[in-house]
């Protein structure tokens, strides 16, 4: 639906570029909301119940090793598994609730950089033909490990 | 067990709002700087120079489309570049797992960064560590992995 928008309006002319690019950006805007929105909405909720502070108690353990609070692993998991909005979500939600730095953030922007929306981009390495286990396996390694080795030497919490 | 509802509606708007009004002011100029990039055809002064930088890292030429697409606006570009220059028999399989081993973790990097800015992430250190990470691995992977060394002598004929 976006390229055969952007189809149309074909002329080079800087208003025709400038129209194409604010519909891009809508319509992205808009398929994003349609995760965020309820993401934010149970993630909030769960914070009210006893639920995210169980889950992030069980997690702190590991998540120290990156600097990291336990509910922490709820951004990591969310963005491996949906996708980097869905953790801009949860980081949101647990900033205003103040469980989260912007020392906390820093690095796992690092982290999910390096490994997010892994369904969705394993399929298009499968794509290439080539394994996508091995490009999968890296992604996850580096992001556990450059996580470890920045809160390690760069930024400590 | 007690459910404060007052604070969790607050807590629901105010950052409900806050999260849209970010991801929005970022999205949607973003979107508009990519169009231009992508129409006006700015990166085509950038290949040049990129060549030899790339070279050292074990990648061929042909790589850099797809590594600059996918670096810039995402992996899907990337990606799909990457698969026009295979099918096209321009680039070979080791070079497209050199070229998704770096986009893998370096890729979409203004829109990505630009989002966690927005939350407060340090834009120096994440932009930083991702891509020498990245770079690191790719270069690691194309030396001792597939071998990929730059060559200093002629090569020897007589073996």
């Amino acid at each position: 639906m976006i390229s055969t928008t952007v189809q149309v309006i074909e002329s080079e002319g800087w208003r025709n570029i400038f129209s194409a690019g604010i519909i891009r950006g809508l319509i992205t805007y808009g398929v994003l909301c349609k995760v965020m929105v309820p993401v934010y909405v149970v993630v909030t909720f769960l914070k009210f119940t006893p639920v995210l502070d169980t889950i992030a108690g069980w997690c702190a353990p590991a998540m120290r090793w990156f600097g990291l609070p336990g509910d922490a692993a709820l951004v990591l998991v969310l963005g491996n598994f949906v996708n980097l909005y869905a953790a801009i979500a949860v980081i949101t939600s647990l900033k205003v609730s103040l469980l989260l730095t912007d020392a906390h953030v820093t690095i796992l922007a690092i982290m999910l950089g390096i490994s997010h929306s892994q369904i969705m981009e394993t399929a298009i390495v499968r794509q290439m033909q080539i394994n996508a286990w091995v490009v999968l396996g890296m992604r996850l390694i580096m992001s556990l490990l450059i996580g470890f080795l920045v809160h390690f030497f760069i930024i400590s919490t | 067990m007690h459910f404060d509802t007052n604070a969790f509606l607050n807590t629901l708007l105010v950052g409900g709002f806050r999260l849209l009004k970010t991801v929005f002011l970022i999205v949607v100029p973003l979107m508009v700087i990519l169009e231009v990039i992508q129409r006006k055809g700015l990166f085509d002064r950038l290949i040049g120079k990129l060549s030899l930088a790339l070279r050292f890292l074990g990648f061929e030429r042909e790589a850099i489309f797809s590594l600059l697409a996918g670096f810039s606006f995402g992996i899907s570009y990337g990606a799909g570049v990457l698969l026009k220059e295979t099918k096209e028999k321009r680039l070979n399989h080791v070079q497209a797992f050199l070229v998704m081993t770096f986009l893998g973790m370096c890729h979409a990097i203004f829109e990505d960064t630009a989002l966690f800015v927005a939350v407060g992430a340090n834009p120096v250190i994440t932009v930083s560590c991702r891509f020498f990470a990245a770079l690191l691995l790719t270069w690691l992977i194309g030396r001792y992995v597939f071998k990929i060394k730059k060559k200093k002598t002629a090569p020897d004929f007589t073996q």
